[in-house]
């Protein structure tokens, strides 16, 4: 890896930072307090180049935050964010370097489409030819000269990848951009950052909802409460494996009460007098009721789908699962470099 | 710690093509919309009005620099309506995303009013000089003092708008921003004014923003021939100087909110 670029010196830490052109993101133990909110705790993660990353939490978990600070947006209470082995405000042409979607209101409504771009092609210092480019990269070549307030949420959203494009960055960073697409334009941003990351550049995208890019990307990060609870692949998500029975019974309180006699604990009785219990095999249930003498009306299996793992992990369990086992531990970044 | 002297380090290092581009982006930002304009033609309106009341009763570079002050609010408007703008339309993350940092934008946006603020200033001038023969006045030998107060205006214009710069940085409110600066030249300043000449501190509030701007100009009409009669005795440069502090402090004001401002 070639260490060129700007070096500057640290004159407290006697240590120079560099650009390392890793196309790296590293988060190390950021921190993020909002007068009283803790929007993000201790949070460290990795995201390498030649991968889509997914970065996921329910509504309020701290993603925006965490891409906001990454961005330099925000200045953490704690820790850090770099890309390439910097933080954003010492990449000396950051838009060449990370390209963002943040949201799809981040435009004046009476500027036209080219117009737009072109503003920001001056600013990054990429040729105004770049803006014709990007736009017909996304799609909007004839939409360009159309006024951005008669734009659909769509194409706003398209507008605003071509903006994170204008610099040819090597970096792709967007914040829940699957909302406002329409199916079709949500295939099209799937193939699109696909083919990005397939180009050895590096994509974090965030969602809230695990199915909306479980087809896209190669690895996920959820937090929950500011905290990560999973680093992985999807195939490594934590399972709880565990199949999940519905029974139909005579007597659903005392089938209760004798599974749980058996150390069958996670157990919930439903109003309808449906019970679903998790973690034993409808065999094994059938076993203890015919031993108890109750009848069993009905039964169905059901495997955990991967959303609903990502529901339990966001929902359910609290900081102390931060230790979730992970492909490649956060700790091993990069730590040469500085 | 490390990372205020990292940012610092960082930010010594301003190259003029990287400048360029981002004032270059500011013009466009600029022209793409209207703001530049509509305040642009009540300045103008202001400065025509102020000069067909007064240019009977006074010597006519007189009238124009009288004009002319009032008419620069708009500049303040302009400059601040320009930094504000990226607030309401939350076009901010956007711009910070692609500057290297923010006093390089602030900067750039500061460039970009005070040159927009200057041609404020040239025009504003010019309309008030061209009504003058409407209101049945001659300019007679005071064309040497009715250009230097055109230039004035067109500092004092471009100081203007470099506050509004600050101011609307600072406050981000767009409306906020104008309610505050009408408030202030239409309210605040009179009343201190007041306050100031009762206590018998007149000489005080020539040192207010408003004031100082309108003794400038006052100031290059020819300034003994006027000292007298209209109590200008501070020389015209002080008071520029004065107006350029203020500028001063409202840009250095508004870069240190903007550095230390998380857009979330």
């Amino acid at each position: 890896m070639t260490i060129v670029a700007q070096q500057i010196t640290d004159p407290v830490r006697k240590i120079a930072s560099v650009d390392d052109h890793s196309g790296q993101i590293v988060v190390r133990n950021l921190s993020k307090r909002f007068r009283s909110v803790e929007a993000v705790r201790d949070l460290s993660f990795t995201v390498e180049p030649g991968q889509v990353t997914g970065f996921l939490g329910a509504n309020g978990a701290g993603k925006s935050t965490t891409l906001r600070a990454v961005l330099g947006l925000i200045r953490p209470s704690g820790g850090e964010a770099t890309v390439n082995g910097l933080r954003y405000s010492q990449l000396s042409h950051p838009a060449r370097v990370v390209g963002a979607v943040l949201d799809t209101n981040g435009f004046h409504r009476s500027r036209k489409a080219r117009a737009h771009l072109r503003i920001y092609a001056a600013a990054i210092g990429v040729p105004d030819s770049r803006a014709g480019e990007v736009l017909a990269l996304v799609g909007l070549t004839d939409a360009a000269n159309r006024k951005i307030g008669g734009f659909s949420l769509g194409m706003r959203q398209r507008l605003a990848l071509a903006t994170a494009l204008l610099g040819d960055p090597r970096i792709l960073i967007l914040d829940e951009p699957g909302s406002g697409l329409d199916p079709e334009g949500l295939a099209w941003l799937r193939g699109f950052l696909r083919s990005f990351a397939a180009t050895g550049r590096t994509v974090l995208v965030s969602s809230h909802q695990l199915a909306e890019i479980a087809q896209t990307v190669d690895r996920i990060i959820i937090i929950s409460q500011g905290t990560r609870v999973f680093q992985g692949t999807l195939e490594e998500l934590p399972g709880d494996n565990r199949e999940r029975v519905r029974v139909l019974s005579s007597e659903p309180a005392r089938l209760a009460s004798t599974l749980s006699k058996h150390d069958i604990a996670d157990i919930d009785a439903l109003p309808d007098g449906w019970l679903t219990v998790v973690g034993v095999s409808p065999a094994e249930i059938g076993r203890v009721a015919l031993a108890a003498g109750i009848a069993i009306y009905s039964m169905t299996s059901e495997q955990p789908d991967l959303e609903q793992q990502f529901l339990r992990l966001t929902v359910s369990q609290y900081p102390a699962q931060a230790g979730q086992p992970s492909a490649r531990p956060v700790t091993e970044a990069k730590e040469g470099v500085r | 710690m490390s990372a205020a002297v990292l940012d610092k380090a960082q930010h010594s290092t301003w190259s003029a093509a990287e400048m360029r581009g981002l004032v270059v982006s500011e013009f466009r930002k600029t022209l793409a919309t209207s703001a530049w304009w509509a305040l642009l033609i009540p300045g103008v309106v202001l400065a025509v009005g102020v000069l067909a009341l007064r240019a009977r009763e006074e010597y006519v570079a007189f009238s124009v620099a009288s004009a002319s002050a009032w008419a620069s609010l708009f500049a303040v408007l302009f400059g601040a309506v320009c930094a504000s703008a990226e607030y309401r339309h939350n076009t901010i993350a956007t711009s910070y995303l692609s500057a290297a940092n923010r006093p390089k934008l602030v900067a750039a946006k500061m460039t970009c009013a005070a040159v927009v603020g200057a041609i404020y200033g040239v025009v504003c001038a010019a309309a008030a000089v061209a009504t003058v023969p409407l209101t049945g006045t001659a300019y007679g030998n005071e064309w040497p003092w009715i250009l230097a107060v055109s230039a004035g205006a067109a500092v004092v214009f471009a100081l203007w708008a470099v506050l509004g710069v600050g101011l609307g940085t600072l406050l981000r409110s767009q409306v906020g921003t104008v309610v505050c600066a009408l408030l202030y030249v239409l309210l605040i300043e009179p009343i201190i004014g007041t306050v100031f000449s009762i206590s018998g501190w007149d000489r005080v509030s020539d040192y207010l923003p408003d004031r100082s701007a309108t003794l400038s100009l006052h100031g290059l009409t020819g300034g003994e021939q006027f000292g007298g009669q209209f109590g200008v005795a501070t020389p015209w440069w002080l008071m520029l100087l004065v107006a350029a502090g203020y500028a001063a402090v409202f840009i250095v004001a508004g870069i240190a909110a903007a550095q230390r401002r998380d857009i979330a």
